[in-house]
């Protein structure tokens, strides 16, 4: 309980700095030309920062710079395509944000009728909430938006269980993987490395196999059916992954705490569990991951009704039509939560040692 | 937690359980919804489907279809499957599939299949062979010869058949008449307007043509050439002076006047920006290049000297799946929704109007009701044959893209490459 | 003592027992639940592999439980195997794989690691932010953005790489058509699609080097260079050892860049390994061969992580360390 707790609570702060961030930069960007002008920093100093942050910036923008192709490609009206026959435009002529408002469809909450019956009478009470428009994309010229938002439920409820149930599962193995000695230790490590290429590479065979004993079990169709797929196939590499992080945590913080008292299972979740935070905050985003983009395997199980997005994304395409503009803004608004996932566990990520708590 | 506690919440619990027996929630509807569904209830009835329909007796059945459409064309496809369902009995169930081979390849033999999908009919005779499709030629109440020749071949596989067409497709000529005054008929005049017009250092090309088996095969059969005749010997006819001949001129009369890459994405774009004289493409682009803009027009394939362009056309159907094999509910809900389906003629000319698709209704083709672009295509259709069907293609389709693929490129000429083609097909068919 | 009463007395014993197989219990249930979902189609491929199954054949049962025990399709021992073996594509394959993987792991780690050193770097304002953009790319599917570096490579003139070697004078590449430029293209892109992954755990990895360290060496008056050499890089080791070999791994089994590009490269030249394997399987419809030619991909790059598992150590807890 206090885990959630504590985690709520650096949420609420991230949540809050991110808010005043800018005020924040603001506000050291005066203290620091203060310090220029009066001469207690060196020039040099503010300067080495300046430029090293345009660096930076410039090799990001570099490398980001197909998805802000995409981005164009989302913004101009219907229509575009990545190739274009004419020059290229770093920014599109008509730019229109009616693919994203397509993809995010209406935003109405409808209007309840809640009925209080008064027990032992033919009476009921009745109020209405109002019926809240918060965006309706017909305004805007968009009709039929598209299925964003069901597709997304469907993949929050199969990409949370996936990341419930293989850190439950990827924990433990780490853990005893790292500092236990047992019997077949070294056979399960050599043989999970070789099973992180399962699933991969080995194509139709597989799909058909897969698909041909899901249905024996009745399980196809089922999003948690699916969910506990990935969680299964994500336990090779997210148990190695964790187990090399947490052979990095020396084992002399723990006999440090058994020297104190502690009985081995306060050892593990107040000693090793905080300090390989970095550890499992990588495992949270991977896992999380497979959850939301995977595609071959979902598409093959599930119905219509219990697509997920990655799937629904695919749809859009035909076989010679691909609608650039609504498929590049369907894609970069799916690719979204995976940014906010990872802008969230770096919080964690940067946990590292308790000891001269680095800022990252 | 001491008693009070306890009681107390206790008695929030019981509280809430005892008013939520008793509170009901129901949502509003949204005010506007009712307007629209009044204004659609009269199309319904418009109908003119009659005569031959007749209704089928039996109990009622339930449906699945699967489709593949584009995201405009969905609606049109849920609103026929809506007016369905209204006049029968039965309840039809449609889903848009998005890789629909792989999904019935995997789905129909683990019995998890729909009734009914609709395709191009080249799967006819690997689905056949696979066991996926069934013979329902003793339960058809419509008769197979108000659909043309082709259309009605396209859907038989030895004897059995296995669905109902409703609609034709193959490519023909698409020219922007800002830059083009009339189609050229033979393909001496279009490689004159193309000379004329070809500016790649200034991005103006003659032609955006996407390369393909299927949208070359028109050159490829224009001199006698075959791909696989059943009839003829030899069966495999890739390799063949006529097909090496057609793939020759193709690359020698084409392949100048087009961008350097081949593929559907850069060659539709060049045509579409309205950077290139001709396109050579089927009835899906028109919508592309209405969102565009540009002016165009639709003529059949020109003829070069000494042949005649055969493209291959597909025929898309309605396929009748092993789900049907016995007389359930559900196969008679399935047949009528096909049946109704392909002789609409309401719903044909509806849709040859809104999505430029081509009726196989014999009563409708050459009809002065189409649009221009689906007369054009109509011709073009007539020129053409159909794709062979029978599974030997499925085996052609690979080893030929890459033989044309490999011409274009220059990296081979047309006969060595079509030589080693059909020299990997007869390994492959052993 | 019965391990009943042993597991009682876990909860007050030291926890560094001699003999504590106990220990397994962590590690099994993962293991159920992979080889629950696993086992049974690994073990389906490593049997069609032994057969002839054509999609004729395989389908031809009634239902389902003939799918499962390969319809009517037949045994046909090695004969897939040394069919795989002796075609000379297969070889063709496997160099030019090879090669891949070793170009592109090169490009990956150099681009992956220098990219995590500049955004965790003190001097750079906004790292964070930087940060969760440049995950950007994992986070869309790996079909999409490879299409649209298909877009990028396009040989036509107006291709994005085309004019931007336009831009500096170059004439255009036909970048797809000809087997280097391909393969060069099928590196960047790699590279791009990658880097999230390494980035990520480098990042987490540098976050974890204990700041004392870094004094101290600076105390000792280490530049950064030595410091990079001697600090960061030896605690960074294991889990970017790690990454590394599992993005090997990957490029070896990179199926969807040369497919999407084309299709394996002029006249097939560039047809890594498991798109070999899927023209076998998908587009000649032998599924005994395909699944041969992913499984012996699969022994080749389980041997190569193996090998270099054992050297880097890795399996080694951490009181071995």
């Amino acid at each position: 309980m206090s885990l959630i707790r504590s985690i709520l609570t650096r949420t609420k702060e991230d949540a809050v700095r991110v808010a005043t961030s800018p005020i924040e930069s603001a506000r050291v960007a005066k203290y620091t030309a203060e310090g220029v002008l009066s001469g207690d920093i060196p020039p040099r100093e503010p300067l080495k920062t300046v430029g090293a942050t345009l660096g930076a910036l410039a090799l990001v923008l570099v490398v980001l710079f197909p998805i802000y192709w995409i981005f164009t490609a989302a913004i101009s009206s219907t229509g575009g395509s990545i190739y274009s026959s004419g020059d290229f435009q770093l920014f599109p002529s008509n730019p229109s944000m009616q693919s994203f408002l397509w993809v995010v469809g209406d935003l109405i909450v409808p209007g309840y009728a809640i009925s209080l019956n008064l027990p032992l009478s033919d009476l009921a009470v009745v109020f209405t909430t109002p019926r809240v428009e918060l965006l309706d994309v017909a305004d805007y010229g968009v009709t039929n938006p598209s299925n964003f938002k069901h597709f997304l439920w469907n993949s929050l409820t199969v990409a949370i269980p996936t990341v419930i149930l293989a850190m439950c599962l990827v924990v433990p193995a780490a853990y005893a993987l790292s500092r236990r000695e047992f019997i077949f230790r070294r056979k399960i490590l050599f043989g999970y490395i070789l099973l992180t290429q399962v699933g991969g590479g080995l194509g139709i065979a597989l799909l058909i196999g897969l698909y041909a004993i899901y249905v024996q079990f009745g399980l196809n169709d089922s999003k948690l059916a699916l969910a506990v797929y990935y969680a299964a196939t994500a336990v090779p590499f997210n148990t190695w992954l964790l187990k090399t992080y947490m052979d990095g945590i020396p084992v002399s913080y723990e006999e440090a705490a058994v020297v104190d008292g502690a009985p081995p299972w306060r050892v593990v979740t107040e000693v090793v569990l905080p300090l390989s935070t970095a550890g499992l905050a990588t495992v949270f985003v991977f896992t999380f991951l497979t959850g939301w983009t995977e595609f071959v395997v979902a598409q093959t199980l599930l119905g219509t009704e219990n697509y997920t997005l990655p799937v629904g994304l695919y749809a859009l395409i035909d076989e010679y039509t691909i609608p650039w503009a609504r498929f590049s803004a369907f894609a970069l608004t799916f690719a979204t939560p995976i940014m906010l996932v990872y802008l969230f566990a770096q919080r964690y990520i940067e946990g590292g040692l308790s000891f001269g708590g680095i800022e990252g | 937690m001491d008693r009070r506690e306890a009681l107390k919440r206790l008695g929030v619990a019981g509280t809430v359980a005892g008013l939520a027996g008793c509170v009901g929630v129901q949502e509003q509807d949204d005010p506007t919804e009712g307007g629209g569904g009044s204004g659609g209830g009269s199309d319904g009835s418009d109908g003119s489907d009659d005569s031959d329909s007749t209704t089928t007796s039996g109990p009622a059945g339930e449906a699945k279809v699967w489709y593949t459409l584009a995201q405009a064309e969905r609606p049109a496809r849920e609103d026929a499957i809506e007016e369905f369902n209204d006049e029968s009995r039965h309840t039809i169930s449609g889903s848009n599939i998005s890789d629909m081979v792989k999904k019935t390849t995997s789905a129909i033999p683990a019995g998890q299949g729909p009734e009914t999908f609709d395709w191009a009919h080249d799967k006819v005779g690997d689905y056949s062979q696979r066991g996926f499709l069934t013979d329902r030629s003793d339960e058809l109440n419509v008769e197979l010869d108000q659909f043309t020749d082709a259309a009605a071949d396209a859907v038989q596989y030895k004897g059995d058949v296995v669905g109902l067409p409703h609609g034709a497709e193959t490519v023909g000529l698409v020219y922007n008449t800002d830059i083009v005054d009339e189609a050229p008929e033979t393909v001496d005049d279009m490689v004159a307007v193309m000379e004329d017009y070809h500016d790649p250092e200034n991005g103006k090309y003659g032609l955006g043509y996407p390369i393909n088996s299927y949208f070359v095969s028109a050159w490829l059969q224009a001199f006698g050439g075959y791909f696989l005749d059943l009839d003829a010997d030899p069966q495999l006819g890739v390799a063949e002076d006529e097909t090496v001949k057609g793939l020759e001129f193709l690359v020698n009369n084409f392949k100048p006047y087009m961008p350097k890459d081949f593929s559907y994405g850069p060659q539709a774009t060049a045509f579409a920006d309205g950077n290139a004289a001709f396109a050579i493409n089927g009835p899906w682009y028109l919508s592309t290049l209405n969102d565009k803009g540009v002016n165009y027009e639709v003529a059949k394939l020109p003829k070069p000297e000494g042949g005649s362009p055969r493209p291959f056309t597909g025929i898309s159907m309605w396929y009748f799946t092993k789900g049907m094999d016995e007389d359930t509910p559900a196969a008679t809900a399935g047949q009528d929704f096909v049946e109704w389906y392909v002789t609409d003629e309401e719903l044909a000319l509806q849709l040859a109007n809104d999505k430029g698709l081509i009726p196989v209704l014999d009563n409708l083709v050459g009809s002065d009701e189409l649009p221009d672009s689906v007369q054009a295509f109509s011709q073009a259709v007539g020129q053409g044959i159909p794709m062979p069907s029978d599974p030997k293609m499925a085996k052609i389709w690979p080893s030929m893209k890459t033989a044309i693929i490999e011409s274009f490129n220059g990296n081979t000429e047309p006969e060595s490459a079509l030589q080693t083609a059909a020299e990997e097909i007869r390994d492959n068919w052993d | 003592m019965n391990t009943f009463s042993r597991v009682a007395r876990r909860l007050e014993t030291i926890p560094y027992l001699e003999k504590s197989d106990l220990s397994l219990l962590f590690v099994l249930p993962g293991l159920f639940v992979f080889s629950a979902f696993m086992l049974f189609p690994v073990l389906y491929i490593v049997g069609i592999s032994f057969t002839n199954a054509q999609p004729a054949n395989l389908f031809a049962g009634e239902g389902v439980v003939a799918i499962l025990t390969f319809g009517e399709a037949s045994y046909v021992g090695l004969e897939n195997y040394i069919g795989v073996l002796t075609d000379p594509r297969f070889w063709n394959s496997f160099g030019v794989t090879w090669l891949y993987v070793a170009t592109s792991v090169v490009m990956k780690l150099v681009f992956s690691i220098g990219m995590a050193l500049v955004v965790t770097s003190d001097r750079v304002r906004g790292r964070r932010l930087m940060r969760s953009f440049i995950i950007l790319p994992m986070g869309l599917p790996a079909i999409f953005t490879i299409t649209v570096w298909r877009g990028i490579f396009s040989s036509a003139n107006f291709g994005l790489a085309n004019q931007l070697l336009g831009a500096f004078g170059i004439t255009t590449v036909s970048w797809l058509t000809e087997r280097w430029p391909a393969f060069f293209a099928y590196n960047v892109t790699e590279a791009w699609l990658a880097y999230p992954f390494m980035v990520i755990i480098t990042v987490s990895a540098l976050q974890d080097v204990s700041e004392e360290l870094h004094e101290a060496a600076k105390v000792d008056g280490a530049g950064h260079l030595a410091r990079f050499r001697h600090v960061t890089l030896p605690s960074i080791k294991r889990p970017v050892l790690f990454a590394t070999i599992l993005t090997s791994a990957a490029s070896f089994q990179q199926f969807l860049i040369p497919f999407v590009f084309n299709t394996g490269g002029p006249a097939r030249q560039n047809e890594l390994l498991i798109l070999y394997g899927y023209q076998e399987a998908f587009s000649f419809s032998d599924y005994g061969r395909g699944a041969a030619i992913s499984l012996i991909a699969v022994a080749f790059i389980g041997t190569f992580m193996w090998i270099n598992v054992k050297r880097g150590k890795l399996a080694d807890g951490v009181k071995e360390a």
